[in-house]
């Protein structure tokens, strides 16, 4: 379980996250949506680790972040973070490059080599495998990238803009199944930050939106219709939410100059 | 038929390739005079006293001595040759047991060698008969010394860091030098059988453990097979990963350093009777709390800038700027020691030692330690470049 308690930062003088609470239970996959520099990956980061917040804390199942060693240790074992641009040494194979990370979370070295063999057929990489991965096309990396996360088996997940990068759209589909079926097995608490609908209509249970540093909305798919009174697909929720006047803003960009 | 080995420590005669340029060295030199003396035996011996001629022979003789010590320690201890390690791991051989390729302490095969070198020197005179045998004993026993932390014989090498220095002491008699050599010898026997009991030695953080290192190895991360290092697994597992490369200094381990560190400083000002300079506490007290702002800081930043201190009115950021307190309260400790220095007089060596000790014990000791500031510090992690990396990262 993810429990974000009443966070609130800033890099300089102005407010990037403000007051957020969020609980995400064990066996959710929470989505978060925000306009561009609404603090997304902000959030994500807080809850990944990467950064202290100025204010506020963030419990991983029960247990607060940078509260004490032991603490801290125990929740980087459960929690795994998909960065937006992660970083992959590319002189190493694919496959040894797996290994190393699930050796790194402890995975059982036979289960490893197993779970391995299957994220790569499942990412059409089986090919790759024993290939370095400067060999790769970016797309390509953002798959290997994203097999690092889930070879971990850490039951907690951080995911910024998992869906991007390049993907293929077969790809994106696996990833939103995967991601789906692991949340509902009910091992896993899955976050992520996505600015795809369709895929976040597939497979959130829940989505929060974000905007002006805050959340602005934070419900089921259903839940946000019956909030803004909008029946239709997500993008027209968010656009209701965050830009309620986009439509006027075209209106006017197409009416003929004054001058 | 089972062949009888012949005895182990025939082994450690010089080999050829010690002898021969020795012989050709020596031999063009003594040809050389011959050549200068034009066969005239008188003037041969006038010509082989001339200084710079006893100066070569000196020279050559020692240095012969020296490589022969070079040669004893590095080629027999299984410390040097990591494929005659692997084999002795795996051949029956203990501790108990002698060496196979020959012993790594003295035998009379040395004393042999040494005692021609000896012979050599002292033909028609002029070059100390005793000199390669003390070129052989320094060499040796200073090899042994370098060779010791490499067993992680923390101990032995630690006594030897204060007692090598001792020799430098001015004014020291010279039954007291007797007395550190044959203390050194005893310590790097006792350091050196002990290491040998720790074979195999492999086992990095099992033979720490065993000894009582004096690194705690508190947050060692395992050999990651592939890649090496969490430091090679790339953004953001390096940051992020539960497991992370580091060492902490336990109290002992800061307390006996900074003795020894103080020790030196006091042997050195004795040895160069050195004009009081008060000040050269903040010399070093500067620089490394630099060093240790570095290595914390090394990849992370605070949390927000100093305009987000100011507007938010968090002056102070505990859980971030405690990473300061250790290089302050050093910097603070040496304004402090030279103030009191200036006043000790003839005390002056002492208490510089004394106060250059308690700087190092304060950045070795001070808190946080690099473990608990690594996962409880209010922080921002950064990212490298990566570039630098032996992986040779790339963003995706």
């Amino acid at each position: 379980m993810i429990n974000v308690v009443d966070v609130s930062h800033h890099y300089g003088v102005r407010p990037v996250l403000s007051h957020i609470n969020l609980r995400v239970p064990r066996g959710q996959l929470l989505a978060i949506m925000g306009a561009n520099g609404a603090g997304k990956s902000t959030l994500l980061g807080v809850i990944a680790g990467l950064l202290a917040p100025a204010k506020g804390h963030v419990e991983i199942n029960g247990v607060r972040r940078r509260s004490s060693e032991e603490a801290e240790l125990a929740i980087r074992k459960q929690l795994v973070f998909l960065a937006d641009h992660p970083w992959l040494p590319e002189f190493r194979t694919t496959r040894e490059w797996l290994l190393a990370v699930g050796q790194l979370y402890d995975v059982d070295s036979d289960r490893l080599m197993d779970h391995i063999d299957r994220l790569l057929d499942v990412f059409q990489l089986a090919d790759k495998g024993d290939s370095p991965i400067r060999n790769c096309s970016n797309g390509q990396k953002k798959k290997i990238a994203i097999c690092g996360a889930l070879v971990t088996e850490a039951p907690v997940m951080v995911l910024d803009e998992p869906f991007t990068g390049g993907l293929d759209p077969s790809a994106i589909l696996a990833l939103g199944r995967l991601l789906k079926h692991l949340a509902e097995s009910g091992n896993f608490t899955i976050v992520m930050a996505s600015q795809i609908p369709e895929t976040i209509e597939l497979v959130a249970h829940q989505i929060a939106i974000l905007g002006d540093a805050r959340i602005i909305a934070c419900d089921t798919l259903e839940g946000l219709r019956a909030k803004t009174g909008c029946s239709g697909s997500l993008p027209e929720i968010f656009e209701r939410l965050v830009h309620p006047q986009t439509l006027e803003h075209i209106e006017n960009y197409f009416k003929r100059p004054k001058v | 038929m089972r062949t009888r080995l012949p005895f182990h420590s025939n082994a450690v005669w010089p080999s050829a390739t010690l002898v021969i340029p020795f012989v050709v060295i020596y031999g063009m030199l003594l040809v050389s005079i011959w050549m200068i003396a034009k066969g005239n035996s008188s003037a041969f011996g006038t010509v082989f006293n001339a200084t710079e001629i006893t100066t070569m022979r000196a020279v050559i003789l020692g240095g012969a001595a020296g490589v022969y010590a070079l040669f004893r320690v590095t080629r027999f201890h299984p410390k040097c040759n990591p494929a005659y390690a692997v084999w002795l791991k795996l051949s029956p051989w203990t501790a108990g047991k002698p060496l196979p390729l020959g012993p790594i302490h003295l035998v009379w095969q040395d004393l042999a060698v040494i005692a021609l070198l000896s012979l050599i020197a002292s033909w028609r005179g002029h070059v100390n008969p005793a000199l390669p045998a003390m070129a052989f004993g320094l060499v040796y026993l200073a090899m042994m010394t370098i060779l010791l932390p490499f067993l992680r014989q923390w101990p032995a090498s630690v006594a030897l860091g204060f007692l090598w220095p001792a020799l430098a002491l001015p004014e020291i008699k010279i039954e007291t030098v007797a007395g550190i050599f044959v203390a050194i010898a005893a310590v790097i026997w006792f350091g050196h059988w002990k290491g040998l009991r720790a074979f195999p030695w492999n086992a990095g953080a099992d033979v720490q453990r065993q000894n009582g290192s004096i690194w705690q190895t508190e947050i060692r991360v395992e050999p990651v097979a592939a890649v090496g290092a969490p430091a090679n697994v790339g953004w953001p597992f390096t940051v992020l990963g539960p497991k992370i490369q580091g060492h902490s200094i336990s109290n002992r381990t800061a307390f006996w350093l900074s003795a020894l560190f103080g020790w030196w400083c006091f042997c050195a000002l004795r040895f160069f009777q050195a004009e009081p300079f008060p000040e050269i506490m903040l010399v070093l007290a500067i620089p490394l709390g630099l060093i240790r702002f570095g290595i914390y800081c090394s990849g992370v930043v605070p949390p927000f800038n100093v305009w987000g201190r100011i507007v938010s009115g968090r002056l102070l950021l505990p859980g971030y700027d405690k990473v300061f307190l250790t290089p302050l309260a050093a910097v603070l400790i040496s304004i402090a020691g030279a103030i009191v220095l200036r006043r000790c007089g003839d005390w002056y060596p002492a208490a510089e030692s004394l106060g250059i000790a308690l700087i190092w014990f304060v950045f070795f000791s001070g808190g946080p330690t690099r473990k608990n500031w690594i996962l409880t510090g209010q922080h921002r992690y950064r990212l490298m470049n990566q570039s630098r990396n032996r992986q040779l990262m790339r963003q995706v």
